[in-house]
């Protein structure tokens, strides 16, 4: 005899059920097809911004932008530190009379230099021959040239040389044979280098020759050799080889970090298509996964009587699993070859209509593990069932033995009348509450998931624009911090020119632009401020122990506060005391902030006075200024800081009313007022302001470290320092904390027209512009004021955001969640739809005998149509009752959250119209099948039905 | 007078490529009050006799009249109807509603044609059925008697005019098969209603009014149409 092994019983049962298992073999070659597409998807998705970031950085891992040697990348090379190097000589600056200081580097690349550093022509092409050049297109837009591919241009060339640049630039004309794609200003955006022409931006062919007397500064494309520590040791090698072999000054290096690359607006679109698509495939995947554990579990449930006899002849339970597991695999095994080829075939179809940016090139290794993940994916969900069905007992599984038997008479309240229906749907819950249960909390789950997507979608959907401006341009980078001294930037400015604007008001959509200004102030009052003085010295403090709670005036907070403050603080105030005296201020001298503006936006503040009046003229001539001061401020002292021990932690705030006070009451907070500025600080007093302007230096220039306190940063004041010093007084006091176009007032921030800091005598230069449109943004609007925001911006610290194509993206962003959510809902609803269909019919099915037993003592199809809608009913409404209790919790919970926080909710969820629709929805769906299956099993003979198995 | 009667009944099943013909050409008449056992080997046919005689399968030909009136050409509710109400059925495997107490499952004809319990009535063959104590439970918690007799109760319930059984006894031991069919025997006598009993048990059968036969789907011997004749 044939050797009989679970093998031969599981391909036995595979024979016998040929057309069963074609369904379920259907199923999951759909659902391999999902999840190993979701890996392909992946990898592409991988691959995409690999290549994306490569087309706006290049693929290096550094830039040296001037290399004193060239023999140690050799050893490197030889050492295995790096994986490849590419030198490119820069043979000069190409800039432009009117902006001396902006400009780009011109460079001759060799092979290995141009493979790394990616550069590629989106018009035109590379230079081949002598006179040719390529050029980024900001590097063109920053220079304003306007030639086109194959005209020639014309630019003032500084050569370098040892010692600098030669006295006078050359004039050279090139022919234009190519527009690259950018690469330069995406680094500098990325990182706070300050010299933006030390990345080459153009390209001429190798054959091209430096000046006389000039000498090529060489720049070094290079990529790290993969570590084998992973990749955040990638760097630890070449650092500590550098260590010992000086071949460049520290700072002439630039790493590509990696994690900065995610503002690429590109990469944010790949990412939003990605996500969508990954989404998608992951809710037909589950969806899938959901149908095979169906699958299997219909197939099992018929089974439950081979399950038993095998049981029954000795079959341990982790036979039965092996057994019925076999098939599973065997099917699984059988499909992967196809589910892979679809799914390569579908995701290739479905990245190319993503568009261009996407890149369809996944690995080979991709192909089996794509097969792996499927066949896994299809084990993980089979097994749920088999190991549900191995569970059954032998004698359970033959003789089908009801349910009841594990219940107690007692429990049932037997009924001389009643009404059939309603009876026996009753007892079906209570028989089958394990079932109904699951029915039930899938339905509540439904409700409670998809009130809360769609309320927080259309929450976000009402979301309004945050800036008051159509564009708002800001300053993105400094080159050094400091509150006492203004550093120019690289260029020589302390902000944008009137200059650099002045296109944008001939621009026929433009309304209004309001420039700002703002610079660091040393303001020395009169007399000692109590309230700033306390608060710009001492504001936050943490108490650790249980120590009580002092009472407070402002009087004695000032004291109180300096004997609980930060070690550091003593040093910082020890630091502001030399630099008040290093510049000539007095003992009451504070820094702050000095804005200005139009008088427009000054005019916006007029509600906000508390003392004395906003007099424009006065301003404009410099004389008078605004205070931004808050009318009360007082002192929270937060006691539910668990890091402290029951200790405590004082905030200030300035913006007092009665509802917070009540607010931090009920949490564990306590506010005292400290006081109020009118006993303290008046309109009419004399301020003196010092404004302090330093030329170009970097940060490391700037700061170093103090001789006596090590660690201590001390900034170096330079004999280039120029001051202004002028003594005005306080027009008014506003309570304006938080306004002021696109910046926000800070607490004492001192604010003044464009033309009373003009007459103060300070440089021009704005850190902000606002610009308003005349009439309604549209793409092409949006197109021609981007274009002149781009040359203005383009190689300076300002960056501009568009309200538009913010809006534009957002609501991008929005559909694309509206449609993964909605896809997610469906999935959601159709899974418990399908679900309780499949509960619903297997009852049915098992209730075979039951069925025929009440057809033969006189029960028709209405009757037990009816029983099963009764049914049916009692569990949509013990789910929606879930799904409402869950929506209220939830309610309560963002209640809760705003009573402890003080904050009044942002939203509750409240959009449940479309969730109880779908409910109603899948209602219909589910009468329908069972409806139909007691058509079906009533057309059968009764005899049939009640027969003993 | 005749309550029930058959016409050249046929019933024909298709068993893989050969016909089985489970019924050929019967024909036969009951009267009211009759008790008729109905006999024979296994697969002579007898319980398909029962099943299409009490409407519950559809013959391949012939007519079954009920009260001169043709069985199926009633619609599917109208025979529900008369199921609930004339028909009772008692099945070799009890068939009792799991979900059910024996008291509902007793009720359940009744409540299915809207009507009140006849509380009298019931609790008078409740108590000629011996179940009175069992009737708050389930039939999980019951012997295999008492659920025989509990499915008797149901049939009787409806006051019908026809009770049929198929093999009533056979899943009992001795002393219940033997109580069971006098507990048949007594209702059938003693609320006038026409008996149809399947068994293989000749000594169930013996004690019948009449006998039939079947072999092969044929009535071989009729013990009503030997006497006659």
């Amino acid at each position: 005899m044939k050797k009989m092994t679970i093998q031969t019983l599981a391909v036995g049962n595979l024979r016998l059920r040929k057309k069963q298992y074609a369904r379920m073999a259907a199923g999951i070659v759909l659902a391999m097809m999902f999840s190993s597409g979701i890996l392909f998807f992946l990898s592409c998705l991988q691959t995409s911004l690999t290549a994306l970031s490569h087309s706006a950085y290049g693929a290096q891992d550094a830039i040296v932008t001037k290399a004193d040697a060239a023999e140690p990348l050799q050893e490197m090379l030889s050492l295995g530190i790096i994986k490849r190097y590419g030198l490119a000589e820069v043979l000069g600056c190409a800039s432009t009379e009117d902006a001396p200081a902006k400009g780009f580097s011109v460079a001759r690349y060799d092979a290995d230099a141009l493979a790394l550093s990616c550069h590629s022509a989106s018009e035109g092409r590379l230079p081949e021959r002598e006179g040719e050049i390529a050029v980024e297109a900001d590097a063109l837009l920053q220079l304003h040239i306007s030639a086109k591919v194959g005209e020639s241009v014309t630019f003032q060339f500084k050569i370098q040389n040892d010692d600098g640049y030669l006295a006078q630039p050359i004039e050279k004309t090139y022919v234009l044979v190519g527009v690259l794609k950018n690469k330069c200003s995406n680094i500098y955006y990325n990182s706070d280098w300050s010299d933006r022409t030390d990345v080459p931006a153009a390209v001429v062919s190798s054959e091209e020759q430096i000046e006389p007397g000039g000498k090529e500064r060489t720049v070094v494309y290079l990529s790290l050799a993969d570590s084998h520590l992973g990749r955040g040791n990638r760097f630890a090698a070449f650092d500590k080889y550098n260590d010992t072999h000086p071949w460049f000054d520290g700072d002439r290096l630039i790493f590509n970090w990696s994690g900065s690359y995610v503002n690429l607006s590109g990469n944010q679109a790949i990412t939003n298509k990605g996500a969508l698509a990954g989404l998608l495939a992951a809710v037909l995947a589950v969806a899938s996964c959901v149908g095979i554990v169906q699958a299997f579990n219909a197939n099992l449930q018929e089974r439950r009587h081979q399950i038993g006899l095998l049981r029954a002849v000795g079959a341990t339970r982790r036979q039965i699993v092996q057994i019925f597991g076999r098939e599973a695999l065997l099917i699984a095994l059988l499909s992967a070859p196809l589910s892979v080829a679809l799914s390569y075939g579908i995701t290739s179809a479905v990245i190319r209509l993503m568009g261009e940016d996407m890149v369809f090139a996944p690995q080979l290794w991709i192909l089996p593990a794509g097969a792996a993940v499927g066949v896994l994916f299809v084990m993980a969900a089979a097994l749920i069932p088999l190991l549900f069905a191995a569970r059954i007992s032998p004698m359970q599984a033959i003789r089908g033995v009801e349910l009841t038997r594990k219940f107690r008479t007692r429990h049932l309240k037997s009924r001389r009348e009643f009404k059939p229906e309603r009876l026996l749907a009753q007892r079906a819950l209570v028989f089958r509450r394990g079932r109904t249960a699951a029915m039930s909390l899938l339905l509540a789950i439904s409700f409670a998931l998809s009130t809360a997507g769609l309320s927080l979608l259309q929450y976000s959907a009402q979301e309004q624009r945050i800036l008051p401006y159509d564009y708002t341009v800001r300053r993105g980078s400094y080159s050094v911090m400091s509150e006492w001294v203004n550093f120019a930037t690289a260029d020589g400015t302390y902000g944008l020119s009137s200059a650099a604007i002045g296109d944008l008001y001939l621009n026929p959509y433009v309304k209004a632009v309001s420039p700002q200004q703002s610079f660091y102030v040393t303001a020395e009052p009169e007399k000692t401020y109590e309230i700033i003085d306390t608060f710009k010295s001492v504001a936050h403090v943490e108490v650790p122990g249980k120590n009580s709670l002092p009472s407070l005036t402002l009087e004695t907070y000032r004291d109180w506060s300096r004997e609980h403050e930060f070690p550091e603080a003593a040093g910082s105030r020890a630091e502001n005391a030399r630099l008040r005296s290093a510049l000539g201020c007095g003992e009451r001298a504070f820094n702050t902030r000095l804005l200005a503006a139009d008088e427009d936006l000054l005019q916006t503040l007029q509600s906000k006075v508390i003392d004395g009046e906003i007099r424009l003229d006065r301003i404009n001539a410099g004389e008078e200024i605004l205070l931004c001061l808050p009318e009360k401020a007082s002192v929270i002292m937060d006691a539910n800081s668990l890091d402290l021990d029951g200790g405590w932690r004082t905030f200030i705030t300035f913006d007092v009313s009665d509802r917070d006070i009540r607010a931090n009451r009920q949490s564990n907070r306590t506010e005292v007022l400290i006081g109020t500025v009118r006993n303290d600080v008046r309109a009419g007093d004399e301020i003196t302001l010092t404004l302090n302007f330093e030329p170009y230096r970097t940060q490391e220039q700037v700061f170093k470290e103090s001789a006596q306190e090590p660690g201590l940063m001390q900034l170096q004041l330079s004999d280039k320092l120029r001051q202004i010093r002028k003594t005005v007084k306080i027009g008014a006091i506003v309570d304006a904390q938080g306004e002021w176009g696109n910046d926000y007032l800070h607490f004492c921030d001192l604010a003044l027209t464009n033309a009373g800091m003009a007459a103060l005598g300070a440089p021009e230069g704005y850190a902000a512009l606002g610009v308003e449109l005349a009439t309604d943004c549209t793409p092409e609007i949006d197109a021609t004021v981007t274009r002149e925001l781009d040359a203005m911006t383009v190689g300076t610290a300002f960056q501009y955001r568009s309200e538009f194509s913010f809006q534009e993206n957002q609501k991008q962003f929005l559909v694309t969640m509206a449609i993964g959510l909605v896809s997610l809902l469906i999935l959601f609803f159709a899974v418990s739809a399908s679900m309780i269909v499949n509960a619903m019919n297997a009852d049915l099915r098992e209730g075979k005998r039951q069925f025929g037993t009440l057809r033969a003592v006189g029960a028709d199809a209405r009757m037990l149509t009816r029983t099963c809608l009764l049914r049916l009913l009692r569990v949509f409404a013990i789910g929606l009752g879930g799904g409402a209790g869950a929506v209220l919790l939830m309610n309560l919970c963002v209640l809760i959250y705003g009573k402890i926080t003080g904050e009044a909710p942002a939203f509750y969820f409240m959009t449940i119209w479309p969730s109880l629709l779908l409910m109603l929805l899948i209602f219909g769906v589910c009468v329908c099948s069972p409806a139909l299956q007691i058509r079906k099993m009533n057309r059968s003979s009764i005899v049939e039905s009640i027969r003993e198995l | 007078m005749t309550i029930l009667e058959c016409r050249d009944l046929r019933k024909t099943y298709l068993s893989g490529e050969t016909q089985v013909h489970a019924l050929d050409g019967v024909s036969i008449a009951f009267e009211r009050g009759e008790f008729c056992a109905v006999t024979g080997a296994s697969g002579s046919g007898k319980s398909t006799l029962l099943h299409v005689l009490s409407s519950l399968e559809y013959p391949t030909s012939g007519q079954v009249l009920y009260n001169g009136k043709d069985l199926f050409a009633y619609r599917d509710a109208q025979l529900s109807v008369l199921r609930r109400r004339r028909f009772g059925f008692v099945f070799q495997a009890y068939n009792l509603v799991a979900e059910l107490t024996g008291e509902e499952n007793i009720l359940l004809p009744v409540m299915l044609d809207r009507k009140k319990p006849d509380e009298v009535y019931l609790k008078k063959i409740t108590e000629a059925l011996g179940i009175g104590d069992r009737l708050r439970h389930l039939p999980s918690a019951m012997s295999g008697g008492q659920q025989q007799r509990i499915a008797i109760a149901r049939a009787l319930a409806n006051h019908p005019q026809l009770l049929f059984a198929d093999e009533p006894t056979g899943n009992l031991d001795a002393q219940s098969g033997r109580e069971v069919l006098s507990l048949l025997k007594y209702v059938s006598r003693e609320f006038g209603v026409t008996l149809i009993l399947v068994t293989h048990d000749l000594h169930v059968a013996e004690q019948a009014d009449r006998i039939l036969t079947l072999a092969d789907g044929k009535i071989i011997r009729d013990t009503k149409a030997q006497a006659q004749a």
